[in-house]
């Protein structure tokens, strides 16, 4: 079983690499040459051809590709160091630090409320026989997914904020703060979640070995809870941890209408003035995020259920 | 996994490249750019000149009024700078003050500087500094501190174009030598261009958050990244103390966001140049708890032209994109009248030096015939390239489609595109554009200012953004200018200057703003001027 | 039976939308982007049915054309990324051994990259506008399919016929085509219509905070966007955009009712 975690690390780690490969590569593909924009982010005039020679050879631009990844990599694992934004001139840690924290709570407050409204509704829609229920239920979810996230803040500030002057429009100060971005960011994807949550029950419950184990007569209950909930917690934790993945790495469209600063418009700013330490450093901070969780379910699972061992060798399938 | 090969495989591959060595180290390189480079507002306008319109503010009411400790103002750009411009915060936030500063008439007014005086054929300009200033470090502000503000400023940011040196004469005395009589130059030392900050600002290399450290009535405290400047009241200010301990700018992009802030009541106030959009008057006049003030600023809005890549190396297809262009229709509809239509090259309030006979017409039949006479049946097609931050701020998105419209019936069919900053600079550099607007704002109110960013063929948009406008004659005319002694003559000057710009249209003004500002009815004694600078020393807010 | 009436009627509505869209010429007069000061703001009225905007152009008429950007991108990001992993997850699960693990594990890392900050990193890339936006949507979408989809055809492949049709030597291409493509092909759809109901979301998410489509060509989010500074004084210019988005994705959702096994 340890064997399997270790191995499970490795890959992370080794998913983390690529992913930082990738982006290098692909910051580097963008258009523009970088050290024309640096040279002249700041500067009224033209910026002179040799300033733009030197920040081109001071960031290691005229290197090769191979030969700039490879600094890259050395620098983040030996001194830790992700190296400095070209746009602010501050650490790209610095950086990070400073605009994730806010961002982090946002995801997990999300997804945890998230949590709360679906799976009650979505284990309830999968396992009742009454379908004007089961009806009911998928089509609030349908509902709510069809709002777009970017409407619905909209409204939520024009109504709780300025109409009513209950809650904060910007900012994340205190937890009064929190209260618009989490619910414009719930109402959809716990209409999604819902629905994910309800087809994989269905999908399990009318296999024929839990028919079989009604129809010999074990308490409704049980079934539910160990033959039901427990085989399709593995798709829905899997198509979770993906949106999970997507929350913590910051909402970009929520962040910049409550005017936050925070992960996701660092990163969206970074892309638009092609700030590539930033963008590599964030790109790694995510994967790496997601590559915890992974690990950390997959561990969970294999303490819960030994034989799962086999399934996860094959990579999961939902 | 089932293939350990594949593991084995990989941590080898990485082992591999971090075993080979790191050729040069990289390490100094983020820093190093810092100190270079001449540095301006990373967004699009320079700072200008004095109050025209002020605004109606009642005094307090209560007999015995207790103030608000702190005022937060909204704003939609960010106004701390740190390492990448050498004055570090704007000029509006009162941290660091100028030499001189323009009054309502844009004439130059002492400010840290105490009087000064020329030598009769105006080459050589003694200035007496005010005594007993010091910056919030503590050092004092001397002759010898102001003369290398003033040197660093013009090797910099904006060369005086006719300096020879400067020298110290005493502790508090010092005279600016010039190379030709230069009438105009206190108009050219005015605000930013004489921004006094301490040495030791200089001295912060390498640091995170470097500190302004000026003379003003507020002292710099914080810089939350993205988010907020912290300012306090500086406790021994030479002036009149401010009413407000403490005064916060909070950063927020979005305009809508902002304005609703300030509904909501997080914030007291939404003041700078481009932060209340004019579609958003009916809003703010609808509300009963804020007052909605405008002020006419230095600012014009121009479109300008790629003047050497075809079409618009040709002058008639120019001028006629600009007689097709409806500038009252402009000021009327999208910036709900709160604008001067563009009828004058240089901003309106610079009355002085305005030749009302250089004017852009509205003229669409002209302009119909003027097309057909270059393009015959032909169609073409042109690139309009917008700065997304610039249509944030400004009704530009609006502009542009009017003009497309409007341009439909001379043969020319315009394709917007809206880019980010650094790519919209890119472009422009690149020649990838055939039209473009931004706001120029006169700061010192001499036109000769405009001169060196607009016309001259080495003035700073000209080549920056290749407009590559470039005239013999208009060369020697901005020379002879801005040497001229005679205050008549000079006008008659940049009346020709003007009427021939008007005439080659290598950019042409569309309408000269009008700045909108909110505040909650608590807040008292809050103006613009034409410059945009909140009055931060007289500003207080009741306490709720 | 409420399950396929339900699904029938939402096909159909979805249907006429998808038509009123496609050909808007049959329903509207005006031109979409026809600049008309006379007649700024009007209200919802008989001429105009959902009024006007800022800039006196017929809201409906640009609700149908804005409708034929958003719809129509979302179908090819539907199309295309439902495609890619359809390819990928038969040639995977075909391959099988070391490629089936290394085309499993390349579909791992792209999903760990969160999908609207990869497509915003792709639209940056590529040029900026409408076309990089659908290419970029595309691509982030179909490692999520090709995973559901691969997980499907492992399942069939280790079917026991086929097991006994490829050892008897069936040509992979007659395996592919004639026993896994079929079965397949119901979840297909089904990936098709949330693709497109999602796709329409994120592309109107993108526009609203101004990437994608350019001016003056109106698209949902892009509308919606505009109308941000009249929401207090004129909210009929934000209320109709965002319907047409929420209808449009709950018909497409409801419509997959249709193909669920009652």
């Amino acid at each position: 079983m340890l064997q399997i975690i270790i191995r499970k690390v490795i890959l992370g780690l080794f998913y983390l690499f690529v992913i930082s490969v990738v982006a290098f590569v692909m910051v580097r593909q963008m258009p523009g040459d970088p050290a024309v924009l640096i040279a002249n982010q700041d500067r009224e005039t033209e910026a002179p051809p040799e300033l733009v020679e030197r920040i081109r050879h001071e960031y290691g631009f005229d290197r090769g590709m191979v030969e700039q990844y490879r600094c890259w990599l050395q620098r983040v694992i030996f001194d830790g160091d992700l190296g400095y934004s070209t746009r602010t001139k501050r650490p790209v840690l610095a950086e990070i630090q400073s605009s994730l924290p806010a961002s982090l709570r946002l995801g997990l407050i999300t997804f945890g409320l998230t949590l709360i409204i679906s799976f009650p509704l979505g284990l309830l829609a999968g396992v009742t026989n009454n379908k004007i229920l089961d009806l009911w239920i998928q089509s609030m979810a349908w509902i709510n997914y069809s709002v777009p996230v970017f409407l619905l803040a909209v409204l939520l500030i024009w109504f709780f904020a300025v109409d009513l002057r209950l809650l904060p429009a910007i900012g994340h100060e205190t937890g009064r703060h929190y209260v618009l971005p989490v619910a414009a960011l719930s109402v959809h994807l716990s209409g999604w979640t819902t629905q994910v949550i309800r087809t994989s029950i269905r999908e399990i419950s009318e296999k024929p070995y839990i028919q079989f184990a009604h129809a010999k007569g074990l308490k409704q209950i049980r079934v539910i809870l160990i033959h039901t909930l427990k085989p399709a917690l593995f798709p829905i934790s899997t198509a979770l941890l993906i949106q999970l993945g997507n929350l913590v790495s910051g909402s970009f469209i929520i962040e910049t209408i409550f005017a936050w600063n925070g992960i996701g418009r660092l990163l969206v700013d970074s892309i638009m003035a092609r700030d590539f330490p930033i963008i590599q450093g964030i790109l790694l901070y995510t994967g790496g995020i997601f590559a915890l969780i992974n690990i950390l379910i997959d561990s969970l699972y294999l303490f819960l259920d030994p034989t799962t061992v086999e399934k996860m060798g094959r990579g999961r399938t939902s | 996994m089932k293939h350990p090969r594949f593991q084995i495989l990989i941590l080898a591959l990485i082992g591999l490249l971090l075993l080979t060595g790191c050729s040069t180290s990289v390490e100094e390189s983020t820093q190093a750019v810092i100190a270079e480079g001449p540095v301006v507002e990373k967004t699009a306008e320079e700072p200008t000149k004095a109050p025209i319109d002020e605004p109606t503010v009642d005094p307090a009411v209560n007999s015995e009024p207790s103030y608000a400790e702190e005022i937060i103002i909204g704003i939609g750009r960010n106004l701390y700078y740190g390492q990448s411009q050498w004055h570090m915060i704007h000029g509006s936030l009162h941290v660091w003050e100028p030499l001189l500063y323009p009054d309502e008439n844009l004439n130059p007014q002492p400010y840290l500087a105490e009087s000064w005086e020329s030598n009769e054929d105006l080459t050589a300009w003694t200035f007496k500094l005010k005594k007993g200033i010091s910056f919030h470090d503590g050092s004092p502000l001397t002759a010898e501190v102001a003369v290398n503000n003033l040197m660093e400023i013009h090797e910099n940011y904006t060369p005086l174009p006719t300096l020879d040196r400067m020298e110290v004469v005493d502790e508090s005395t010092f005279t600016i030598y010039l190379t030709e009589s230069t009438p105009a130059l206190p108009d050219l030392l005015v605000y930013f261009q004489s921004a006094m900050l301490s040495p030791g600002t200089r001295d912060q290399e390498g640091t995170d958050q470097p500190v302004p450290y000026g003379t003003g009535p507020f002292q710099f405290v914080e810089y939350v990244d993205g988010e907020r400047i912290v300012l306090e009241r500086n406790e021994n200010y030479w002036g009149e103390p401010p009413k407000v301990e403490r005064i916060i700018y909070r950063y927020i992009p979005d305009a809508i966001t902002r304005l609703q802030a300030l509904q909501s009541g997080e914030i007291d106030a939404i003041a700078d140049v481009g932060s209340i959009i004019p579609s958003q008057s009916e809003i703010v006049e609808s509300d009963e708890n804020l007052n909605l003030f405008t002020v006419d600023v230095l600012t014009t809005h121009y479109l300008f032209f790629n003047n050497d890549k075809p079409p618009f190396d040709n002058q008639i297809l120019r001028q006629a994109v600009s007689l097709a262009i409806d500038r009252e229709l402009i000021v009327n509809e999208t910036v709900y009248g709160y604008g001067v239509p563009g009828t004058s090259l240089i901003t309106q309030l610079a009355e002085k030096w305005v030749n009302p006979a250089a004017s852009p017409a509205y003229d669409l039949a002209e302009a119909k015939a003027l097309a057909q006479s270059v393009l015959g049946d032909e169609r073409i097609q042109v690139t309009f390239v917008l700065h997304s931050g610039l249509a944030n701020r400004w009704p530009y998105g609006e502009i542009a489609q009017i003009i497309q419209f409007a341009l439909v019936d001379l043969g020319i069919d315009i394709e917007i595109q809206t880019v980010e900053g650094g790519t919209w600079n890119e472009m422009l550099a690149n020649d990838e554009y055939d039209i473009s607007m931004r706001p120029y704002t006169m700061s010192s109110g001499d036109p000769d200012d405009f001169m060196t960013y607009w016309a001259r063929p080495e003035g700073i948009f000209n080549s920056k953004y290749s407009i590559s406008y470039d005239d013999d004659q208009i060369e020697v005319l901005i020379n002879q200018a801005v040497s001229e002694v005679d205050l008549a003559t000079r006008k008659a000057y940049y009346d020709d200057i003007q009427a021939i710009l008007i005439e080659q249209t290598p950019f042409t003004p569309i309408y000269h703003e009008v700045t909108l500002y909110a505040a909650k009815d608590t807040v008292f004694n809050l103006t613009l001027d034409a410059v945009f600078r909140p009055s931060l020393n007289t500003v207080y807010k009741l306490a709720e | 039976m409420t399950r396929t009436i339900i699904g029938a009627l939402s096909l159909a509505l979805l249907a006429v939308i998808l038509l009123a869209c496609a050909f808007p010429g049959l329903f509207t007069n005006y031109e979409p982007n026809a600049i008309n000061f006379a007649e700024k703001f009007s209200q919802p009225n008989r001429i105009h049915l959902m009024g006007t905007d800022e800039l006196g152009r017929d809201l409906f008429t640009r609700l149908l054309f804005g409708g034929r950007v958003t719809i129509g991108s979302s179908l090819v990001i539907a199309g295309g990324s439902t495609l890619i992993a359809a390819i990928w997850a038969a040639v995977s699960a075909y391959l099988g051994g070391i490629w089936d693990e290394l085309m499993t594990r390349i579909v791992d890392i792209l999903m760990i990259i969160p999908a609207l900050l990869f497509a915003l990193l792709l639209i940056s890339i590529l040029e900026p506008g409408m076309r990089s936006l659908v290419i970029a949507l595309a691509i982030v979408r179909w490692p999520g399919y090709a995973r559901i989809l691969r997980g499907q055809v492992y399942s069939l492949l280790s079917a026991e016929y086929l097991v006994a049709a490829k050892a008897l030597g069936a040509k992979p291409v007659h395996i592919i085509r004639r026993h896994i493509i079929p079965n397949i092909t119901m979840l297909i759809i089904t990936l098709f219509g949330l693709s497109f109901a999602s796709g329409i979301l994120s592309i109107s998410s993108l526009s609203f905070l101004g990437f994608g489509v350019q001016l003056p060509h109106p698209e949902w989010g892009a509308m919606i966007n505009a109308a941000r500074p009249f929401l207090q004084t004129r909210p009929y210019l934000m209320i109709f955009p965002g319907l047409a988005i929420i209808v449009t994705v709950l018909l497409a959702n409801l419509s997959l009712r249709l193909l669920e096994p009652s």
